[in-house]
């Protein structure tokens, strides 16, 4: 079993937040549809036919950014009540989270990881391995984002229900399964972004992509395979069965390794196995003010969920 | 590990936030002037979602934590089976010969009951968690590896002794926080059969 953190992490945490704004560039410009590309520091990603470009009417969104919290190998989506039963996952956002944790559970302790405060919210993903040994991201962002759909539905994003449950990534992918994780090197766009881990330049870092889907099917916070209550927008619409559109969280974490991926390995696998599960433990007013004035608005807001 | 113990150790983190800069959106923004937007007429009022939503991790009477475990138990004891195979086929020492034997009936055993609840609640029987290398789960490589061993007895006294161990863990959890009746019976049940084998394969080490 791991440790909680260390006092190591405290300088850690601080030597990429710099690098943070550069980064927010790039990750805007991956749509999250699986053969969608990332794009470099200056381009934006082609959309695929059938997309609006959120370029075209501005952009909407706020973020959470969130500090490594721990490590558990414990999984409350897909084994809850079962500790130790998952592969090891890095947490971030409540510190209290562990194989038994519900919403309920995340807002009662009222604490985060996160900027800004009010996010209870719980994010995990597995844990990345180099030579073996864990790796932490410094810091992980997580974009709420009004793209990915048609203009009239961005309009129409309405705040996650209490306690909604979501999985993003496939962890069990093998090599030729298509998937939404992308791999791409921070300040190094010519390093074209791969569903697997990618060979990052001495002064750029490895970092990952992933979309979560965005359009909820109005009655379930999760479902038996914790997927199939969500799903991914069809040219810019949410499809009937999933009507209702809601934030398209895109993560983003960034970790302090380049150089050669074969040393790389994450604890579900090689890279394309990358995913990422979300409890929304948000307190609602708060993710409805944000929703209201930053997506539905089309407004580029901070943190605090205030117009930039 | 104490569960509530681990709550405490991290309360300090948020504390480093206060003094955190605020990054990744404090620059400008890079995509482009944003263009006049039309205020929106008719944004939903908060509180619109339907809040009658339902938990449906859980199927057909099963629990969240009921199917995860039928779930992830029923395609490890078919991986073990694998094992205990080799183990009858390869292996040399009689003794884990004929203790394979036993633990190969027991499995069998218990997968078909799992398999029945899961038919019972109308959950299709898939492994979610197909091709995982997982604790406690015997892959295809740990299979390869085991079979190419140099002592294969030893090789694959260690991978039982960690599905035995995990599996005696997560059948203990299950037996405590599932809830379905059959299911956490036959986990308590799984839980203490998995402790006695675990007993006999390292008297066997001895």
């Amino acid at each position: 079993m791991t440790s909680p953190p260390t006092s190591r992490r405290r300088t850690r945490n601080r030597l990429l937040t710099v690098a943070v704004a550069g980064a927010a560039v790039a990750a805007l410009q991956l749509t999250g549809i699986p053969g969608a590309i990332a794009g470099d520091d200056t381009e934006a990603a082609p959309e695929p036919a059938g997309e609006v470009s959120a370029q075209s009417y501005g952009v909407a969104e706020f973020l959470a950014e969130c500090e490594f919290s721990h490590r558990l190998p414990d999984d409350p989506i897909v084994f809850p009540g079962l500790p130790g039963a998952s592969h090891m996952h890095s947490f971030f956002g409540s510190p209290v989270t562990d194989a038994h944790s519900t919403a309920a559970d995340l807002i009662e302790a009222g604490q985060t990881t996160c900027d800004p405060l009010v996010d209870l919210s719980s994010y995990w993903m597995p844990t990345l391995f180099v030579d073996g040994e864990p790796v932490e991201p410094q810091q992980a962002t997580f974009y709420y984002l009004g793209e990915g759909v048609n203009q009239d539905v961005t309009e129409r994003i309405q705040p996650y229900p209490e306690g909604l449950l979501m999985l993003a990534g496939n962890a069990v992918a093998g090599p030729d399964d298509p998937v939404i994780a992308r791999w791409s090197c921070l300040h190094a766009g010519e390093v074209e972004p791969s569903k697997d881990f990618v060979n990052c330049p001495e002064h750029s870092a490895l970092e990952s992509y992933l979309d979560f889907p965005q359009c909820w099917d109005g009655v379930n916070l999760d479902s038996p395979d914790h997927q199939s209550h969500m799903a991914y927008p069809v040219a810019g619409e949410c499809p009937e069965t999933h009507p209702v559109p809601v934030p398209k969280m895109r993560q983003v974490v960034r970790y302090p390794v380049n150089g050669d991926p074969s040393r790389f390995e994450l604890a579900s696998g090689p890279g394309y196995t990358m995913h990422a599960d979300f409890i929304n433990a948000w307190p609602q007013e708060e993710l409805e003010r944000r929703v209201r004035d930053c997506l539905n608005a089309i407004v580029k807001c901070g943190a605090d969920g205030n117009p930039l | 590990m104490p569960r509530r113990a681990r709550r405490v150790a991290t309360a300090a983190a948020v504390t480093l936030l206060a003094a955190l800069p605020l990054a990744g959106c404090g620059a400008e923004d890079d995509r482009g002037a944003a263009p006049d937007v039309t205020p929106v007429a008719e944004a939903p009022a908060a509180g619109a979602t339907d809040p009658a939503t339902v938990d449906g991790g859980a199927a057909h009477g099963l629990s969240g934590t009921d199917l995860a475990w039928l779930q992830l138990m029923a395609p490890m004891n078919d991986r073990t089976l694998l094992l205990l195979e080799l183990v009858g086929e390869s292996g040399d020492d009689a003794e884990l010969g004929a203790f394979a034997g036993e633990l190969a009936l027991t499995h069998a055993e218990e997968t078909t009951r799992m398999r029945e609840i899961l038919d019972e609640a109308g959950v299709p029987d898939t492994n979610p968690h197909e091709g995982h290398n997982m604790t406690g789960m015997v892959t295809d490589d740990e299979l390869a590896e085991i079979a190419a061993a140099s002592d294969v007895d030893a090789a694959a006294r260690e991978a039982l002794h960690e599905h035995l161990a995990q599996s005696a863990m997560i059948s203990g959890s299950a037996a405590e926080n599932g809830s379905d009746e059959a299911t956490t019976a036959l986990a308590a049940e799984l839980a203490e059969t998995r402790e006695g084998q675990l007993a006999s394969l390292e008297a066997l080490d001895a």
